[in-house]
């Protein structure tokens, strides 16, 4: 067995607002700035360690004296000590590094809100008008694909998958940015002509696991806490109508408590009382939107006006289109004369 | 249960207001209720044990109805948190 270099090599980087050391690369994490020192909060460091875990060892297992782990068959195991300021990962042999990234800034990125005292929302979040807006709903539903058709018309990515909200004043929820990249199908980044921009996971093309991660640009990188100002709950779309309805009480609270992310893991870690205060407090403070949609893709732009209008988000230039970019090029134009014809 | 009877909240129960919905979930279970209208009201003034009189008393004084014409209401919204185990009825002390 080759031994593993723990050198806290990579880094800082920085994700929902803390300095993360690690000693496998994060390509997707933003550099820490010395300048970000309003946000230092804590440092999360990231090491490699051969054989924590046993082979028996699957699933979480919540509160043992080291803290919390979990095993990801065919990935790796991590584990999040008690202070949830160390994560320790015992990679399998030959994984796919960008599928342990995902688990590392999904399933453990969750363990880290939760045990940080943090809500982590199931969804992808873009900055409007200066407030961040969140797309939440259960896989597949497309969410990712709005907020990247938003991202193209130049309105910044905060990111992806988790959404880590900050309750610590009730009345005004705040979202911690954590990396603008996107994880999307590989249909979906051709769609958005993101292909150069992206990096594929190793599973085939077609097969269960293949997907890409994209980088949005041109993109202004958001690193600040943001005001969370509305979610919007996306279902698989359906019929022909495009509009936008409001959610209340009972009805948020249920949608909240089903896209709280791994929300599971936030109970078996003996939150509960944690985790239903926090859906309280959002679905009080912050509306939550049944969000109407067809899933013509050639309506998305209808979808991306109905949320910019609402949000009062014209930030981007007019000449801005969201599968494109922008259209500056001869060849953009040949492009959308096509489109007409 | 009567007008006698000793209401008191059951532990285990966590409770918030979503507008005008009271949620309430009882932790190990993760099970949720949604109380609306009066309801979360009742479960507001069991803070501290009651009898059911009191109760009616109460809700009466703010809703400004007769206790009397309260009493069935209350008795039936108390017999469902009784069902789910969200509350304990003690039986009334004799003077």
């Amino acid at each position: 067995m080759t031994s593993l270099n723990n050198t806290l090599q990579y880094g800082p980087y920085v994700l929902c607002g803390w300095r993360v050391e690690s000693a496998i690369p994060l390509p997707e994490l933003m550099a820490w700035s010395e300048a970000q020192e309003w946000n230092a909060e804590g440092i999360i460091r990231i090491e490699l360690q051969e054989s924590f875990l046993d082979d028996t060892a699957a699933g979480l297992c919540a509160n043992s004296e080291d803290g919390v782990s979990l095993r990801v068959k065919g990935v790796a195991g991590f584990r999040v000590n008690p202070g949830a300021d160390r994560v320790i990962v015992q990679p399998e042999a030959g994984v796919d590094p960008l599928l342990l990234r995902g688990h590392l800034f999904g399933s453990v990125l969750a363990i880290l809100c939760y045990r940080r005292g943090l809500f982590p929302l199931h969804g992808s979040c873009v900055l409007l008008n200066g407030e961040a807006v969140v797309f939440s709903g259960a896989s597949g539903a497309g969410k990712s694909t709005l907020a990247t058709a938003l991202a193209r018309r130049g309105h910044p990515l905060l990111c992806d998958d988790v959404c880590a909200i900050d309750l610590s004043n009730p009345r005004q929820p705040i979202l911690r940015p954590a990396f603008p990249r996107v994880k999307l199908l590989p249909d979906a980044i051709d769609c958005f002509q993101l292909g150069a921009a992206a990096t594929y996971s190793q599973a085939a093309q077609g097969m269960k696991g293949h997907f890409g991660m994209a980088a949005i640009q041109p993109m202004e990188a958001i690193q600040h806490p943001v005001p969370l100002a509305a979610i919007y709950a996306l279902d698989t779309p359906a019929g022909d109508k495009v509009g936008r309805s409001l959610l209340r009480g009972k009805n948020a609270f249920v949608f909240l408590e089903s896209q709280a992310h791994r929300g599971w893991m936030g109970r078996n870690l003996g939150l509960h009382n944690q985790l239903f205060g926090h859906i309280a407090m959002l679905a009080s403070a912050v509306p939550v939107y049944r969000l109407d949609r067809t899933c013509a893709l050639d309506r998305m732009d209808e979808v991306v006006c109905l949320v910019e209008a609402a949000h009062n988000a014209f930030a981007c230039p007019p000449d801005w289109n969201y599968v494109r970019g922008p259209r500056n090029s001869r060849e953009d134009a040949h492009y959308d004369r096509q489109q007409l014809n | 249960m009567t007008d006698n009877s000793l209401i008191s909240r059951r532990e285990g129960w966590i409770a918030a207001w979503v507008d005008s919905n009271l949620i309430m979930m009882h932790a190990e279970s993760s099970f949720y209720l949604n109380l609306t209208g009066s309801g979360g009201r009742i479960w507001e003034l069991l803070e501290s044990p009651r009898s059911v009189w009191d109760l009616c008393e109460t809700l009466g004084r703010e809703f400004d109805i007769e206790p009397d014409a309260a009493r069935p209401e209350v008795l039936a919204f108390l017999d469902q948190l009784l069902l789910r185990k969200a509350i304990d009825v003690h039986l009334p002390v004799l003077a």
